[in-house]
């Protein structure tokens, strides 16, 4: 492969603005974010200058996204058995983070907001500290739902970010069983369901029994390769909810980012990219882990792998010891699991980032061991 | 070429249903776009979305940054520095605004950048004073933050410019800042600079911020001239300026704005922003880079083509004996249609649903502006001309 900016941006900035910024860094490998950092196909390349070229581009869409990526997503959610109206019931956003935000935003702005343990600090600080809700965060694995106020908001992550884990059948059903006893309205926050596994499947949560008209989805085009950088994402759910969030978008940011839609268009047909790739990644980190004895959540996805670190120091040095050595990971605060980092399989070097982590972890050993020792 | 919006026949508002939305300009303003696209052969002179095309260097430079794989880089949450870059050199050398990179913040849209100024600023319970006419947008992100809206007038027989004793009567204790947009959308009028310098000097005495909103700032017509306020002495920390390359560069689908002002007031804001949105896309940020370190020549082409059409403009609105202030900026006309004998709203229907032209009433930009129009020059001459054709067949018939 040709050297790209990606390769070159992975390898560290080395310029420096003569007018007050700060040199952005650094030879860091980042193995920390949200999303895959992957170069997009060359496909989507070709396809979204030739709408640029065709000028399609350089004009406000309509307000909700492209007409044909919203159908994209209504196509994708009926296959799903999740029925909604392309025309008024699905909206492109701004990435993930601005669908969150906006739909806590307004859905939450007069109630509580329901979270489960462990939760990414972006819902919890899209509630807490933008919205300014309250919020009652529960363990939803062992079934002790707290009490609710009708028109509260469950906020459901699933997979979740946190644990790169699916929530099993039985769990998903009890909290489809609360949200309807106490009328919730449900976020269910599936944007990492495109990058579930093989052998693991995924039903969004609107098609559970009488979900459909509760829930507002957040979803990504995360199998495409590539997309992180063109921050683009969808909602979509009961008109009444999506025109509520869709408004509060609109008045932020009027519409999406047109070249990035028409991406994420290119990069529907091109869905079915094989995952073989990211596997490896997973695997590697797994393996990396398994041979220091070192415990963690078998992942679901190919996105993260959460591990306990906890033997090793805990989570805030066990983040300072990988950052000394040139790779970043996130640590537990930011998942509400302060004994565990988040290692994200994904950077174009990533087989660097991982022997990195390698001589992190074992010098962290040996220290433990020392002072066990002494 | 424009996407294209998803017809829906059928649908359709009547003028009872119309009235009863007037008062939500947001509203009203989708709603009339939505009937429009109803129409086939409408003219739309609604929307302030450049008819031009984004100039083609523009989109060959972000088409090179999908080929080298640049716009796959995450660009970091406050922008690439070589935007952030090029923005405090083109304000340090057009607008003279005393500033560096590190109090440049790019948005996802000017928009986007005046919600997240609006959350920043703003406490519940502060006053901020606009202009009336207004863009109503700054209505839904001051009420987001829980603050008040002192509105203060402009007039038509001052071009809507907007008077520092007007605005020193409106102050209150609780007031924090005020909102300046120049030229404005959608009275078209700018704020002169001895009106500036009087409401810069009221900004001092008082202890109040300034908002400049300067997205049209390329678009000032003889005899107005466009001044910055951040570049007068002593107000560039109490100006937080906004802009962007929408309207300057007919790049409204791409969506990048900047935000600039007091660099310590900038970092606050990016930790704003990276909650609310995160970083903006990386392939528009390369065209936005290659619009102001770029030829300008096409600003000086656009800016000739919306001088003709609004000298074409005001010819037609004369000949039907309508009265407007003096479009000294942007792309719009603000028209008086009280001659008509019908409120702006009733005629904005008639007009649409009888002459296929879209016109915003003026309730759309504020509640007391029952009798006025704003109407873009976002269409060619030609399609101008038959525009004001369509509307004089329909006044012929109601008149």
């Amino acid at each position: 492969m040709i050297e790209t900016a990606v390769g070159r941006a992975s390898a560290g900035r080395t310029r420096d603005w003569p007018d007050g910024i700060r040199r952005v860094d650094s030879d860091i490998i980042d193995l920390s974010g949200d999303g895959l950092w992957e170069e997009t196909s060359d496909s989507v390349r070709a396809s979204t200058i030739s709408k640029l070229q065709d000028h399609l581009a350089d004009h406000y869409t309509r307000r909700p996204g492209v007409a044909a990526l919203c159908e994209a997503v209504a196509d994708w959610l009926a296959d799903r058995n999740v029925a909604v109206d392309p025309s008024s019931e699905v909206v492109i956003s701004n990435g993930a983070r601005e669908a969150r935000f906006v739909a806590l935003r307004e859905l939450a702005k007069e109630s509580a907001v329901l979270l489960p343990s462990p939760w990414m600090r972006d819902h919890y600080d899209a509630a807490r500290r933008l919205a300014k809700a309250d919020i009652r965060t529960f363990d939803a694995a062992s079934g002790s739902e707290p009490e609710a106020t009708e028109g509260d908001v469950l906020v459901l992550p699933n997979p979740n970010p946190a644990t790169g884990q699916l929530y099993d059948a039985e769990a998903l059903d009890r909290l489809a069983g609360w949200a309807r006893e106490f009328d919730l309205t449900v976020v269910a926050d599936e944007t990492l369901a495109p990058w579930l596994k093989a052998q693991f499947s995924h039903s969004p949560f609107a098609a559970l029994p009488g979900m459909r008209d509760r829930t507002l989805t957040l979803g990504s085009f995360g199998r495409v390769s590539g997309l992180n950088a063109w921050k683009v994402a969808w909602f979509a759910g009961p008109k009444e909810l999506v025109t509520r969030v869709r408004d509060l978008k609109q008045a932020m940011t009027i519409c999406s980012s047109a070249p990035s839609q028409y991406a994420a268009l290119a990069g529907f047909a091109d869905a079915e990219a094989d995952l073989d790739q990211r596997i490896e990644r997973v695997k590697a980190v797994e393996a990396l882990l398994d041979r220091l004895g070192i415990p963690y959540l078998r992942p679901h996805t190919v996105a993260f792998v959460v591990a306990d670190v906890s033997a090793l120091g805990g989570s805030d040095r066990v983040t300072a010891a990988c950052l000394q050595n040139g790779v970043r990971v996130l640590g537990g605060s930011h998942f509400g699991s302060p004994g565990k980092i988040r290692i994200t399989a994904s950077n174009l070097r990533f087989k660097e980032g991982v022997d990195r982590l390698e001589q992190a972890f074992e010098a962290l050993k040996e220290e433990k061991e020392g002072s066990d020792e002494g | 070429m424009k996407d294209n919006m998803s017809k829906r026949p059928g649908q359709s508002v009547s003028p009872e249903e119309l009235h009863a939305i007037a008062q939500d300009g947001t509203k009203l303003r989708y709603t009339l776009m939505e009937m429009a696209n109803e129409i086939d052969d409408v003219i739309a002179l609604g929307r302030g979305d450049p008819d031009l095309n984004t100039p083609e260097h523009i989109v060959e430079a972000a088409s090179q940054a999908i080929r080298d794989g640049r716009a796959d880089v995450p660009a970091p949450p406050a922008g690439l520095p070589e935007l952030r870059y090029a923005v405090a050199s083109k304000l340090r050398r057009d607008n003279e605004i005393p500033i560096d990179a590190e109090g440049v913040l790019i948005t996802g849209g000017s928009q986007e950048g005046l919600y997240l100024l609006i959350q920043s600023l703003i406490e519940p319970g502060d006053e901020i004073i606009v202009p009336d006419p207004r863009y109503t947008s700054y209505d839904q992100a001051i009420n987001q933050a829980g603050g008040k809206m002192r509105l203060v007038p402009t007039y038509p027989e001052e071009n809507f410019d907007l008077r520092p004793e007007v605005v020193e009567a409106a102050i209150t204790p609780e007031t924090k800042a005020i909102l300046l947009v120049t030229p404005n959308n959608p009275t078209a009028g700018i704020i002169s600079p001895e009106n500036l310098r009087g409401i810069a000097e009221l900004a001092v005495a008082r202890d109040l911020i300034l908002i400049s909103d300067e997205i049209y700032e390329q678009y000032v017509y003889p005899p107005g001239e466009h001044l910055s306020v951040a570049s007068l002495p002593g107000m560039f920390e109490r100006t937080v300026t906004l802009n962007g390359v929408s309207k300057a560069y007919a790049m409204t689908g791409w969506r990048v704005g900047y935000v600039a002002g007091h660099p310590d007031f900038i970092r606050r804001l990016s930790v704003l922003k990276r909650a609310i949105s995160g970083r903006t896309a990386a392939v528009s940020q390369y065209a936005a880079l290659a619009a102001i370190t770029g030829s300008q020549q096409c600003v000086s082409d656009f800016y000739a083509t919306y001088n003709r059409r609004r000298e074409v403009m005001m010819d037609g609105l004369k000949e039907l004996g309508f009265e407007f202030g003096m479009p000294l900026g942007a792309f719009y006309v603000f028209t008086n249609v009280s001659s008509v004998g019908l409120s702006a709203v009733e005629l904005s229907y008639l007009l649409l649903k009888e002459g296929h032209v879209l016109i915003f009433p003026g309730t759309a930009f504020g509640e007391k502006w029952s009798d006025w129009m704003r109407i873009s020059l976002l269409q060619p001459v030609e399609v101008l001309e038959e525009a004001l054709g369509r509307v004089a067949g329909v006044l012929e018939r109601h008149g």
